[in-house]
Parts: structure tokens; C-alpha cells; sequence
């Protein structure tokens, strides 16, 4: 197969869209004809694929019509163009494809729209709240229109959730038919110059500090746990608006010895701090991505997650993590209890979690499934 | 006034003399501005006591108090045109790197609380910055989690779409690898000429300029992020878990590991064993070419040092010039170990931290002693 990859990011570049598509690119290219077409000033080099660049270092216009015409170039005889994000590669990519009547993936990892507002401050809304309200600045509402436009008319659209592709569905109007879902794969494991054991009842969770995600019930759940393991500690990464009012519930609760707020942490110290708890917890009363269970799963904690379809849609209760009712405290500390008492459950989550991460979200899963997402939209 | 030596007999050299006369006549203009600034100086100022006057002889870092309520302040001055213009450049810096858009993992800033330029002078004061621990004193963990939490922070800042550019312009500084190896070779042709009988060092700086120069497309990768090329204990705070960068100055767009490199370079003294978990980090974590990048970036920052610790022969005399000596032979031994991929011996790094203890200055050991305790003025 001729794959063409499109992506707006490329190492040197630090975010995993970046690591992923030259990680793939490595992998596919082992048995495709890979190129790659990236803005990127600088580029690593990747020998066993094909690089082409387009400085970032000029207006914005200008390089998308680089952009543009480069991929206009590389189009002939290639059989499909996988693009790593709606807009800035989407939108070329798009054009391209029809022109050229090549398929078109694109691969939804990060709505553009909210990542955009989030950084410059514009929201603090959840996704799917922020895509409600509609309450955007022209700037943000351009990338929003563009995206929605480039999936509707793209030929598959990769997400990596079916709650996303609801969110995708309900938001920008885009077919279910034209929705993949293939899951992300998980970070590589941290090498750490020193061991992680593990500290009895020291549980781990972490994320954006913000309401949706329900740090405030494993608070209430760790305070109540302390009357019966007065040993517990609880290790929150992460920062956002409701930190404050955390604190004051910790101070509130009497549990601030218990409990203790890391901010922002390396990738480095979130492994340590997940892998030497007793166990990790996602509590999150929204969200689309099941990923934040992928760092207990990978680290070998047990974990605990509340019961919302991104994570019942790849958790077996009991099998590979317990599963909680959302904004639920009280069923949240009996499923922890459950872990600090019970050996054997501990080892069952933990062999389910590595089982569950191997065949969902290793590569060889998600390339996988991006094969025959390709082979499928090509003989369309 | 003359420096107290651990040699009595030692008679400060032409530079020393000089340094001492600046800071007297400063301290006579300043104190009664500073004064009716509502602040007042600390009587004792060890900060600008010791071998200050080899590292940043154009203005003077004081401590003192906000006179109504006791707040303890740092107060920098100067009526040196590049001090000024410093002092000027780590407040724009400072402004700048909260308002950039895609540098939003950042660090906090001490509070400034005034400033103030007029006729040929500059005051800069900003809230001194307590922390109950210092960094080295930190259990090794703390100190390793702590250090790749800022090098993750400053790696999130990369300059490199057209409207970065244009954002930073003016504001940061920002290097290439045209400029490294350009910098590095008025390093090499410094510290050559500075100890023109040292076979060993021209040896090792040919050496190193060329592994620069073969490699120059892997410090080109690596450069237009936010990088703090004197990031070092004494220049940052911890309090709690949040990272204040003392020296704003030090700030600019360039190669990623330039930071690394510093840090790391630092602890080879003070802490090898931090040096080798975090060069073992990247090592392990990171790929070949980001593992060779860090490499690259600590023979720069040692040509750098050998740079300057050979010029700093010619300003020294007695047990301080034994002490430039000294320290020429351990960093060229650390820059020729980094060339050949390896560390220091354990041995060598005690024996050279013991010598040194020996040949400082009283005042030195005074600076150091503060700068340990406190860790708060930016050098």
C-alpha cells in the first residue's frame, strides 16, 4: 500500500501527535511505501520512510498553499492519505483527495477548535460543553467550521472512542457510517533511574482539576477510608480552576495530611506516582476518551473508574478495573476498600489490565484496525 | 576594603580593587535613593562579597526590607549602561513570557514591586522568594522529578510558526546552530589564548569543535525552544511544587538541552549522581539523537566554563589563582569525559570539591554558604 501521511506536527516537535506519526510511519513503512508530508522547520530523520517538509516560518496562507501544492505532487499513485488532524493537514488533504479521487482519512486525535480556546484561556468548559454552547471567538469558530467541513466530506474519520464519535455525530454532523474507531495506542513505559515500589494504600489519580473530572468524590472516598485505613494517601497530578476548592474540602474533611496536590508533573513522575500507588482512579462524571486508564493499566496498578460510556466501553467490571457509579463517594471507597484487602482481585485487574492494553491499545492493535479502515475506504 | 583571605598575606589584585570601588561608590549613590524608595538595605551584603566581581561585575544584587512592614526584597542596581540594559531586558523578559500564547507551561516570577529608571541609573525590586529547603538539599527523587517537571515545562515552549516568530522578536534572544558554532569558536580561540602552554585543553577544544561541527544539523533539530541557559540551583526557587525563576535574563529561544546542559554541568560538582540519573533519563527515554543533542549542548556550556575560567586567570592572584588553576584542570577533565561519553570518577569530583573548599576566600565561603541557604539572587 502507498500511504500518505499529512500531519501538522512532527518531532521535534513534544506532543504525541508528533511521536505518533513518526512512530507509525517507522512501523508501517516496514511493509508500505510510506511518505510523509509535515509542517516542520526542523525534522528528525525517519530512514525508512519518505520526509518532505513545509516551513512553519512563513504567514500562515502562504504555507498552507505550500502545503497544498506538495501534497498535490506526491498524490499520484499514492492509495490513500491519512491526515493527522482536520484543518491544518485536513484542509489540503481534502482538496487533494477530491482532486486527485484518492480516500481520505482523517484521524480526529484533538478537536482543534477546543484545544485552541483551552490554551488561549478562551474556555475552561468541557468538550462537549464547549461544543454546546457555541460560545467561540471568530478565530476559534473558523478552525470549529473548517473541521466540521473537511470530516463530513473526508472519506472515513478515525476517532478514538465511540463517545467521541457521538460527540463528532451530535457536533459537526458527520455520519455514523463515516466514523472508525480505533483507540489510541499507550504512552511507551517510563525508564526511571530508581525503583517505584509500591506504598501500602497510596492511591493515584490525576487530570485537569475541573468538576467534570471528580477529584472531589475520590476526596470525599478517601476520607472516608481513613477511618478505617488511617495509612491512606492520596496523590492528586494536576492542576485547573477547582483546586482551590479541593483544598478547602481536604481541609474541611480533615484529610490534608492524606492528601497531596503535585500540579503539573513530569511524564516521568506521573509513571512513579501511578505505579507505587495501591491504586489509580478515574472518576470522571464526562469525558470521551477512556486514555487515562492506560497509565494504571500500563504501570500495573489496579484501577477504579467510574461507570461513563468512554470507559464502560473498554472496561470489563471486575475483570480489568472495578467500575463505580458516577458522583458516587461511598461506592467509590468500597470498591478501593476491595483492592486494599482482597490480593487476588488485585492481581486479576492487573493481569486484565495488561491483557486489555495488549489487544486495545498496542500497536500492533492499532494498526491493526488503521489496515483495515485503509483497505476498506479503497475498495469503496 | 580589603578581601579577607584563607591567605592573610594575599593583596587583591588590580581587578578585585576595582570591583570593591565600584561597589563602594554604588552603595554610597544608591543607599539614599533606595531609602527614599521606602526601602532599606541590609547591612551586611554578602552577595556581592567573594569572587562576584569575576561573574557579573556591571550591577549589584542587594537584599534588604520594604521599610512600612519588614518584607524582605531583593534590590538590583546599576548605573552601568549594559547593567541597565539588563536589568531593563529581565523585566521584559519577565512580562513577555507570561503574555506569549504557546509558551503556557512556564514558571512563576518573583512579584515585582518597583521600578525604576531615571538619569543613568536602574532599580529593580521584587519580593524575595522564601523556600524552607534548598534544591541540594532535596532527597535525590525530589530533585530529579523536580528538574525534568521544569525541563518538561520549557520544552513546551517552541517557537516555530511564522506568528511565533513575530511574537518573540525583540523580546528573547534566540540562537541557531550557526550560532553555537560560531560562540563556541571564540570560546576555543579564548581559552587557547588564555593558557597558551595547555597542550591538553587545545587538544580537547579541537576535539570538541569538531564533534560540534559534524554534528551541527542535530543542534539545528533542536533549536527555537524556550531554554534558560543558566539554569542552576541558585537561580530558581521551589516553593512547594512551584518552580520561581530568579534571572529572567537567561531566557531565550535556542537549542532545547542548552538548559539541560547547564543543570546538568552543575551537578557534576555538586551532585553526580543527579548528573547521571537525569543523563541516564534521556538515555533511556528519549532517542539517539536527543541523547547526542544533550551531549552537544554540554561540550558548549563547557567550553563556555573553560572560556571563562581562563580569562579569570589573568584577574586572579595567590590561593585565587591556584583556585583558577584548579578548576581549568577539573572541568577539562569533565568536558573531555562528556566528548568521550562517560563521567567523572567519583574520586576526582570529592577530590576537587575538597581542594576548592580550601583555596575560596573567606567572603567566598560566606557567598557560598548564603547562596546554599537561600538559593535566592540570581547570579
Amino acid at each position: 500500500m502507498k500511504i500518505v501521511l499529512a500531519t501538522p506536527l512532527y518531532p521535534p516537535e513534544t506532543e504525541l501527535l508528533a511521536s505518533y506519526t513518526k512512530e507509525l510511519s517507522l512501523r508501517l513503512a516496514r511493509e508500505h511505501e510510506v511518505t510523509i508530508l509535515a509542517y516542520a522547520t526542523n525534522s528528525e530523520s525517519v530512514p525508512t520512510a519518505k520526509l518532505l517538509t513545509i516551513s512553519k516560518r512563513q504567514r500562515l496562507p502562504v504555507r498552507l498553499l505550500k502545503y497544498t501544492f506538495a501534497l498535490w505532487n506526491i498524490a499520484p499513485g499514492q492509495d490513500i492519505i491519512y491526515a493527522q488532524n482536520a484543518v491544518a493537514a485536513g484542509l489540503p488533504a481534502l482538496l487533494v483527495s477530491i482532486l486527485r479521487n484518492i480516500p481520505l482519512v482523517i484521524n480526529f486525535d484533538e478537536d482543534e477548535a477546543w484545544k485552541s480556546a483551552t490554551q488561549l484561556c478562551e474556555t475552561d468548559k468541557y468538550l462537549e460543553d464547549f461544543l454546546a454552547s457555541e460560545d467561540m471567538s471568530p478565530r476559534i469558530k473558523l478552525v470549529h467550521a473548517l473541521q466540521g467541513l473537511v470530516m463530513r466530506h473526508a472519506t472515513m474519520v478515525l476517532v478514538q472512542s465511540e463517545a467521541l464519535s457521538q460527540i463528532v455525530t451530535t457536533h459537526y454532523r458527520v455520519p455514523r457510517a463515516k466514523l472508525s474507531v480505533n483507540h489510541h495506542v499507550a504512552r511507551k513505559s517510563e525508564l526511571l533511574p530508581f525503583p517505584s515500589p509500591v506504598v501500602p494504600f497510596q492511591l493515584a489519580c490525576g487530570g485537569k482539576l475541573i468538576k467534570e473530572n471528580g477529584i472531589e468524590g475520590i476526596v470525599r472516598a478517601t476520607a472516608i477510608l481513613k477511618q478505617k485505613f488511617p495509612a491512606v494517601s492520596l496523590l492528586i497530578s494536576g492542576y485547573g480552576s477547582e483546586e482551590s476548592a479541593l483544598k478547602s474540602l481536604t481541609k474541611e474533611l480533615g484529610i490534608e495530611e492524606q492528601v497531596q496536590f503535585l500540579g503539573r508533573v513530569s511524564h516521568a513522575e506521573s509513571w512513579h506516582v501511578a505505579k507505587s500507588s495501591v491504586a489509580y482512579i478515574h472518576n470522571p462524571n464526562k469525558g470521551f476518551t477512556p486514555d487515562h486508564l492506560l497509565l494504571g493499566f500500563s504501570v500495573g496498578t489496579p484501577v477504579v473508574a467510574s461507570r461513563i460510556p468512554a470507559n464502560t466501553e473498554v472496561v470489563k467490571d471486575g475483570e480489568s478495573a472495578l467500575l463505580v457509579g458516577e458522583n458516587d463517594p461511598r461506592d467509590l471507597t468500597n470498591a478501593i476498600e476491595r483492592i486494599f484487602t482482597d490480593n487476588e482481585l488485585r492481581d486479576k485487574l492487573t493481569k486484565g489490565g495488561s491483557m486489555l492494553l495488549r489487544e486495545r491499545f498496542s500497536w500492533d492493535s492499532h494498526i491493526g484496525a488503521l489496515l483495515r479502515t485503509f483497505t476498506a475506504v479503497m475498495t469503496k | 576594603m580589603n578581601e579577607k583571605t584563607n591567605n592573610p598575606e594575599r593583596v587583591p589584585n588590580k581587578v578585585e580593587r576595582e570591583w570593591e570601588e565600584y561597589k563602594k561608590e554604588e552603595l554610597e549613590l544608591f543607599t539614599p535613593i533606595v531609602n527614599a524608595l521606602g526601602y532599606t538595605l541590609d547591612e551586611k551584603q554578602v552577595q556581592i562579597g567573594g569572587e562576584r566581581y569575576l561573574l557579573s561585575p556591571h550591577k549589584l544584587v542587594l537584599t534588604g526590607k520594604r521599610t512600612h512592614d519588614d518584607k524582605k526584597v531583593i534590590i538590583k542596581v546599576s548605573t552601568k549602561v549594559t547593567g541597565v540594559a539588563e536589568l531593563i531586558h529581565e523585566r521584559t523578559c519577565r512580562e513577555a513570557l507570561s503574555s506569549i500564547d504557546f509558551a503556557y507551561n512556564t514558571f512563576f516570577s518573583p512579584e515585582e514591586l518597583l521600578f525604576v529608571q531615571k538619569d543613568n541609573y536602574a532599580i529593580a525590586v521584587t519580593s524575595f522568594i522564601p523556600q524552607d529547603i534548598t534544591f541540594i538539599a532535596r532527597p535525590l527523587q525530589e530533585q530529579f522529578f523536580l528538574a525534568l517537571r521544569a525541563f518538561e515545562a520549557q520544552e513546551g515552549a517552541h517557537a516555530t510558526t511564522y506568528g511565533h516568530m513575530k511574537m518573540i522578536d525583540g523580546l528573547f534572544g534566540s540562537r541557531n546552530s550557526g550560532d553555537y558554532l560560531c560562540t563556541f569558536a571564540t570560546f576555543h580561540k579564548s581559552a587557547v589564548a588564555n593558557s597558551p602552554d595547555n597542550d591538553e585543553l587545545r587538544e580537547a577544544f579541537v576535539r570538541a569543535e569538531k564533534f560540534l561541527s559534524e554534528n551541527s544539523a542535530t543542534i539545528e533539530r533542536y533549536c527555537g525552544f524556550l531554554t534558560h541557559h543558566d539554569f542552576v540551583p541558585h537561580n530558581l526557587r521551589v516553593v512547594g511544587r512551584d518552580i520561581y525563576l530568579l534571572d529572567n535574563t537567561s531566557i531565550d529561544f535556542a537549542n532545547k538541552y542548552e538548559g539541560w546542559a547547564r543543570f546538568i554541568n552543575f551537578m557534576t560538582q555538586f551532585n553526580p549522581e543527579l548528573e547521571k540519573s537525569l543523563v541516564e533519563y534521556v538515555r533511556r527515554n528519549r532517542s539517539e539523537e536527543e541523547y547526542l543533542c544533550l551531549r552537544l549542548m554540554r561540550v558548549y556550556k563547557l567550553g563556555f566554563l573553560l572560556k571563562f575560567r581562563t580569562e579569570s586567570v589573568s584577574k586572579t592572584s595567590g590561593d585565587m589563582l591556584l583556585l583558577a588553576k584548579l578548576r581549568i584542570t577539573f572541568w577539562l577533565h569533565a568536558f573531555t569525559s562528556v566528548l568521550d561519553d562517560t563521567y567523572l570518577p567519583r574520586e576526582e569530583v570529592e577530590a576537587f570539591v575538597a581542594k576548592q573548599g580550601t583555596l575560596r576566600s573567606k567572603d567566598e565561603q560566606e557567598r557560598q554558604k548564603e547562596i546554599s541557604l537561600r538559593q535566592q539572587v540570581s547570579m
